[in-house]
């Protein structure tokens, strides 16, 4: 039996090992990041600085942030989650997994950053912005003497045929943001007329919503649907990827932060969450080489920015487009009408 | 220490290995289980030493119920048909084994495993790995490995089927000299009937998961209770005879045109089994003397000692050994055949 | 008489547990001490006894009871089965109430309605099961396996009978019960009603099984994609394994070591790094491409994108394996057989094509089944190269991680997925069977073996040494991947992607490990070392229990402990953060988790090993050493484990080098604190800094190496007779 003894001593240890959560309850709190790992660690860093919390900070992206709050509801391990597309956050919010906050910071705020708070019912705000758009790769547009898209118009011509890259909307939230900017644009069925003769040119839905700009990058392909300071960052990098905003208008994400319903430390959730909002913090984005629109209107815009002044941004409807309902139908329909089409 | 079994039953799902059986082995004593392969000798060898417990039925070790005891709470040990020597360890280590696992001191523990090594004619081979021994020495250090235990009960399973003919017989009357001596209480598994007779204070016979009969290895061959069981001791030819009662414990039977009388107490007038052992058949040239069994050699053979005939008869072909070497006896000669009383047996009636 | 001690002692310990520790899991962890001066008043920090007595935590008082009830019997002087009898049922009805009221109220009281309706509403909750109540459990379950052993069960032996409970548990709490959680979500909508109609809908989806493809109308649905996929890699890396086996046994071909490492490699390569390789390689800017249209003007094409990419992925990395099941099998071919067949007038190549290759058959079968399921089970290739052409395991991971978040639709086509890699067992047990032809037998095969006929040798070098060609080079550019600025634009040679991960820096207090990479480092190898040798010891044990011991509900056993390798790791990590997050076992966010999910998902390959090389040695040495005295974990450790070494080995190997490459099952898993290799690495993928990725997995790849040649130094090598070709007994 000693042998058994041992055993269970073993077990117990690795017990032991396990149930030693970090300690002291107070002074601490749990994000979750869905921005760039160098930003999500200056964030951490800083307010750890700044308040004397301890932050523990766990970067996942926002589907699977959401993913994680959904299978945690009934226990959630989480307190914040800053970062990532809108979207996710809205749909949080629609499914009860987030907290209604109101920042008292609030008044700094663009108005999309306050709008996106409202049309929540006040459980998610905006932090950044980034414009939809077009990325391309210079030294590929040379060799084939193509001009650089300017419009959406441009990428039904045949010169980039099997040249365009953007996301599967299955998967990604970018490419969602494009097919409902496409809709808000030119109508629904109009829209999908645009997809499906675009499709002809497509050379691949992939499953990330960052993946096309990285291929253009990489010169995989000369065309991406992405957001556009994506390739500022890339650009930074050493890469020949510049970007563009059509002219006939584009959409835009929201990067969003929000409280975990039910947060086990729901004081400095909130103490972050004001703090995320100040200047001094939406600084940190630039120190990370990420390019989005900052939402306190006091943040000064990085030199490399896309500027939205230079953009024609149409008039994103994110209480209608961020609704599961409204998002699960078109991407039905996308799913039907052109993702079943034959490959080119 | 005794042994003993009450209505013991083995069942593997729905196959029955043991149906039931009760013995008991009387301390200082050797007996064997004999009997075909299946008919259930070591399933019981192996309930003895716990590697199988009982399906049914109790099992006594020196009076003690051992029945739900696994095998390392037992007091017993056993030698193996392959030896299951350790082939990681040298020959000390094997039979150091036991000992230590009991909690003796090394040092003891390997004085106590010279001695028994010592025993088995092994000195000066503890440092060998046990595939540098023949299979005869693998056997010793088996056995010694067993004894230095001293076990209440040391169990033998087919210890000597690896062996070859002449190492069989020398380490078979090595078990018996070393088993007297010690005054151990041994349990033999074979299925040999010339090897159990020869090492037995009494043996089992087992058939098909039952006891066929029980008794001294000279009961057994001289007063099978069974067709099986003269078949199986020794050989016999099978035959139909008509009995006749004489007198109480004296009967004739009646097999082709001999008539021979033999002592016997229970048999009934009126037809009947019979075992005729063939070294009870006395081979001449016809004509014989009267009364003798006439028939016709189909089949001759010389195997050195003694010859072999199939003889047809009236009362069926028989086989029959002949130690006569120097005149033999060709295919087709006519020949008239005597049974000697002591050679047939009244098997079933 | 020992027994009666032992159920003494786990009473007590249990009553122990239930008196002197927190019944409830804490959040400051039990190493903070907070919970001593608590035992009893803090409703936090309670015991058992204190939850009962002075929280009102009722229903606890019959699992305290069970085991005063189990201190009594053993105190008493019983007969042994009497013992057993009373043993048996106090800790059963113990164990079914632990486990009822452990299930039954949760975080908001009842956890089921229908308890809400029968029992009226319950104000107390209950958090996770915390060190007393573990212990108690531990105990309870002891005290049953005794009562088993005590009555006859088990060989009437308590170490084997705790052996089989323990495992069993395990399994049960850390397989089965996550896997059928998840599974059940497969038949619930979104609010979690039970829809069984639902299931139905979600698999007959056109998206899953159109056909459109061979019509040449469109896609084909991801499951005949997964399906194409899987037979294409489990055709491909048999023959390719096979084509390397011969090499290695049956040619002189000069380097054969370099292949058995190159091999090796695969194995320990991080996930991604062979996908990342290849579109360094192949991709459209890739160096073949590049070099294809400077020199002859060749359009560079993204064929890499899709089917074709996953396809040569997975050959590259599954072949080894497929290599590993056929080397044995190969060598097992009994060389006097093919010399039987020459002596019959068979030539050299219809000695092969008519004895020796129908002799490998069912090793055959064995790697193409497993090539098949490592394919179905691939997740990082086919995220990586699979452009739009997606397989099950993909959608799985988007329908969890994707716009959708679909959590039925995930379980629907996990089920689908566990129920190609379950057909794949079947056919291969009820086509092959478990019998092997290749025999080495005792008797020692004194042939020698036969050449390969020039047009298999050949034929095999084609195959092969092309394969070599190109895994050498893929190498050879991921390692200088990460030794210039950035891959395709800027190639200056510079150790800053080393400097990065790890960089360690003196200062006034001694080092520090400034290295972006050395937390996630750390981490690993810490938790890859706790999970190797606990998933080694509990592969090996069952692996002991399924061959030596004859018990009801084996077969189910063994099914179990296949189970997790057959289902893919995004579907166990999902599954694990869903079974585990909630009371009663509340460890989300611990290292523990993690530890767990690579043991129990890694188990299966020790389990088989030990299965496989146990049944290569003689059970009568087991028997030989219970008869004398040698109880059942002395005989585990004296004899069973010294004369397994070789398995031993690649156990402990495979638990470690798995728990470093793992990705798609701890994505979910991993917090900041503990964050590991893998996933860092995948981060940096995402982020495109492929210089930093590179390094850092060729540092893993390093790490590993040494790791194996450690194992091997530390277990040693099996010490045998000289002669004795197999281990039985004695016999040589």
């Amino acid at each position: 039996m000693r042998t058994a003894t041992a055993g269970i001593a073993s077990f117990l240890a690795l017990g032991a090992l396990a149930f030693a959560t970090p300690a002291s309850a107070q002074g601490v709190l749990n994000v979750y990041c869905s921005v760039q790992v160098e930003w999500c660690t200056l964030i951490a860093n800083e307010f750890q600085k700044a308040s004397g919390i301890k932050v523990s900070m766990t970067q996942k992206g926002s589907g699977e942030t959401i993913a994680q709050l959904k299978a945690e509801a009934q226990n959630p391990k989480g307190d914040v989650w800053f970062g990532g597309t809108g979207d996710p956050h809205l749909q949080a919010a629609e499914e009860g997994l987030t907290e209604v906050y109101k920042s008292p910071k609030m008044g700094e705020l663009h108005p999309w950053a306050v709008k996106q708070n409202t049309d929540s019912g006040g459980k998610t705000v905006g932090i950044y912005a980034g414009a939809l758009g077009f990325g391309f790769n210079t030294e590929l547009l040379a060799k084939k003497n193509a001009k650089a898209p300017a419009c959406w118009a441009d990428l039904l011509k045949p010169e980039f045929k099997g040249e365009i890259q953007m996301a599967n909307p299955n998967s990604s939230g970018t490419a969602y943001v494009a097919i409902a900017t496409l809709v808000q644009l030119m109508g629904e069925e109009k829209a999908f007329e645009y997809l499906k003769k675009m499709h002809a040119n497509i050379n691949a839905y992939t499953r990330s919503g960052t993946a096309p700009m990285k291929a253009v990058a990489r010169g995989e392909t000369m065309v991406s649907i992405s957001f556009v300071h994506d390739g500022v960052t890339e650009a930074l990098a050493g890469f020949p990827v510049k970007t563009a905003t059509p002219c006939e208008g584009t959409g835009y994400e929201i990067g969003s932060m929000s409280i975990v319903k039910g947060a086990r430390n729901m004081a400095n959730a909130k103490k972050f969450y004001d703090w995320a909002l100040t200047p001094e913090a939406q600084n940190l984005e630039a120190q990370a080489k990420q390019f989005q629109v900052p939402s306190n209107k006091a943040t000064p815009l990085p030199p490399e920015a896309p500027k939205f002044a230079d953009m024609k941004l149409i008039d994103y409807d994110q209480a209608k487009y961020g609704k599961s309902a409204e998002r699960k139908r078109l991407i039905a329909r996308w799913d039907n009408e052109v993702g079943a089409l034959p490959k080119p | 220490m005794s042994v003993e079994f009450r209505d013991v039953v083995k069942r593997y799902g729905t196959a029955t290995a043991v149906a039931g059986i009760s013995f008991t082995v009387e301390a200082g004593t050797l007996v064997t289980l004999l009997g075909p392969s299946g008919c259930g000798k070591t399933t019981t060898l192996r309930m003895i030493a716990g590697l199988e417990l009982p399906s049914e039925g109790r099992i006594l070790i020196a009076g003690r119920d051992v029945t739900n005891l696994s095998a390392t709470q037992r007091d017993v040990s056993m030698v193996f048909q392959s030896y299951a020597l350790f082939p990681h360890m040298s020959v000390l280590e094997n039979v150091c084994y036991g000992l230590r696992r009991s909690g003796m001191a090394k040092a003891a523990a390997d004085a106590r495993a010279r001695e028994g090594l010592k025993q088995v004619g092994l000195a000066g081979f503890e440092e060998r790995q046990p595939s540098e021994l023949s299979g005869g020495q693998q056997q010793r250090v088996a056995v010694a490995r067993a004894l230095v235990l001293k076990p209440s009960v040391l169990l033998f399973d087919e210890p000597l089927s690896n062996l070859d003919a002449r190492l069989r017989r020398q380490m078979r009357e090595e078990i018996r000299e070393l088993q007297q001596r010690l005054g151990l209480t041994v349990v033999y598994v074979t299925h040999d009937q010339q090897e159990a007779m020869a090492v037995s204070d009494r043996i089992i016979v087992m058939n098909a998961g039952r006891i066929e009969q029980q008794g001294g290895p000279r009961d057994l061959y001289e007063r099978p209770a069974t067709p099986f069981l003269a078949r199986f001791m020794g050989e016999s030819n099978p035959a139909r005879g008509d009995v006749r009662r004489l007198a109480p414990g004296k009967v004739s039977v009646r097999l082709g045109e001999a008539e021979i009388e033999i002592a016997d107490t229970h048999a009934a007038d009126g037809e009947a089994t019979v075992a005729v052992r063939p070294e009870a058949i006395t081979v001449e040239p016809a004509p014989g003397p009267s009364g003798a069994l006439s028939g016709k050699i189909a089949k001759a053979s010389y195997l050195g000692t003694h010859m072999e005939y199939s003889i047809d008869t009236a009362a069926g072909t028989l086989f029959a050994t002949c130690p006569r070497v120097e005149r033999p006896l060709s295919a087709g000669t006519a020949v008239a055949l005597t049974l000697a009383p002591r050679g047939v047996i009244i098997v079933g009636q | 008489m020992r027994m009666p001690r032992v159920p003494l002692a786990w009473s007590a310990a249990g009553l122990l547990a239930a008196v002197a520790l927190p019944w409830y899991a804490l959040q400051e962890g039990l190493d903070s001490g907070v919970w001593l001066t608590g035992l009893w008043a803090s409703e936090d920090y309670a015991s058992g006894l204190g939850q009962l007595i002075a929280h009102g935590r009722w229903w606890l008082a019959p699992v305290l009871l069970a085991l005063a009830a189990s201190l009594v019997v053993s105190l008493l002087p019983l007969e042994r089965e009497r013992r057993g009898s009373l043993l048996l049922l106090a800790s059963g009805i113990g164990l079914v109430l632990f486990v009822a009221q452990a299930l039954g109220i949760g975080l908001r009281g009842w956890t089921a309605d229908w308890l809400n309706v029968l029992l009226g509403e319950l104000e107390a909750r209950q958090v996770g099961i915390g060190a007393g109540g573990a212990l108690v459990f531990i105990a309870l379950l002891s005290l049953l396996s005794i009562g088993l052993a005590l009555r006859g069960s088990f060989g009437g032996d308590a170490f084997v009978a705790g052996a089989v409970t323990t495992v069993g548990a395990s399994i049960v709490l850390f397989t089965a019960w996550p896997i059928l959680r998840i599974l059940l979500q497969a038949f619930q909508d979104g609010d979690g009603a039970f829809m069984p109609a639902l299931v139905i809908d979600r698999l007959a989806a056109e998206k899953i099984w159109s056909l459109r493809c061979l019509t040449g109308g469109g896609r084909c649905g991801v499951a005949w994609n997964t399906l194409f996929l899987a037979l294409g890699c489990g055709a491909g890396t048999t023959a390719l394994g096979l084509a390397f086996a011969l090499i290695v046994t049956r040619t002189s071909f000069a380097y054969k070591k370099t292949l058995r490492v190159l091999t090796v490699l695969p194995i320990i390569t991080p996930p991604f790094v062979i996908g990342l390789a290849l579109i360094l390689v192949f991709g459209r800017s890739g160096l073949v491409n590049q070099f294809l249209e400077w020199s002859m003007g060749v359009p560079s094409t993204r064929w890499i994108y899709g089917f074709q990419g996953v396809f040569l992925a997975q050959l590259l990395a599954f072949t080894p394996v497929a290599f590993l099941v056929l080397i044995g099998v190969v060598e097992g071919v009994s060389p006097t057989l093919e010399e039987a067949s020459q002596t019959l007038r068979a030539d050299r190549w219809a000695t092969f094509s008519t004895v020796s290759l129908p002799l490998m058959r069912p090793g055959l079968a064995n790697a193409f089944l497993v090539g098949f399921i490592e394919s179905i089970a691939d997740f990082g290739n086919p995220i990586v190269l699979g452009g739009d052409y997606g397989v099950l395991s993909t959608e799985i991971y988007f329908a969890v991680v994707g716009a959708q978040l679909d959590y039925g639709r995930a379980a629907a086509l996990a089920l689908l997925l566990l129920v190609f890699a379950l057909g794949a067992f079947f056919l291969q047990r009820h086509v092959v069977g478990t019998r092997s032809y290749a025999t080495i037998s005792g008797k020692g095969d004194s042939g020698l073996p036969t050449p390969l006929p020039d047009r298999a040798r050949r034929a095999a070098q084609w195959i092969a040494l092309p394969w070599a060609g190109i895994t050498l080079l893929l190498y050879g550019f991921a390692f200088v991947g990460g030794l210039v600025k950035v891959w395709g634009r800027d190639y200056t040679p510079t150790l800053d992607h080393y400097a990065k991960a790890f960089a360690i820096e003196r200062s006034a207090d001694g080092l520090i490990w400034s290295g972006a990479a050395w937390n996630s480092f750390w981490t690993t190898v810490k938790l890859a070392a706790i999970a190797a040798p606990l998933t080694a010891a509990l592969g090996l044990l069952a692996a002991w229990l399924l061959v030596r011991q004859r018990f009801a509900g084996r077969a189910t056993l063994e099914f179990a402990t296949m189970l997790s390798f057959a289902v893919p790791g995004t579907v166990i990590g999902v599954a694990y953060v869903f079974a585990f997050n909630v009371p009663p076992i509340e460890i989300t966010g611990t290292a523990m988790i993690i530890v767990l999910c690579f043991i129990f998902r890694n188990m299966p390959v020790g389990v088989r090993a030990g299965m496989a090389a146990m049944s290569q040695i003689d059970r009568s040495l087991d028997e030989a050493s219970l008869t004398l005295r040698g109880r059942a974990p002395q005989t585990l450790i004296y004899v069973v484990l010294p004369l397994l070494r070789p398995a031993i080995v690649g156990a402990l190997v495979y638990g470690f080098v798995r728990a470093v490459t793992t990705v798609s099952a701890v994505v979910f898993l991993v917090t900041a604190e503990y964050e590991l290799a893998t996933t860092y690495i995948i981060l940096r993928v995402i982020n495109g800094d492929y210089g930093l990725a590179i390094a850092y997995s060729c540092a893993l790849i390093v790490l590993m190496l040494a790791v194996i040649l450690l194992i091997q130094f530390l277990v040693g090598e099996r010490r045998l007779g000289r002669r004795a070709p197999q281990i039985q007994g004695g016999r040589a």
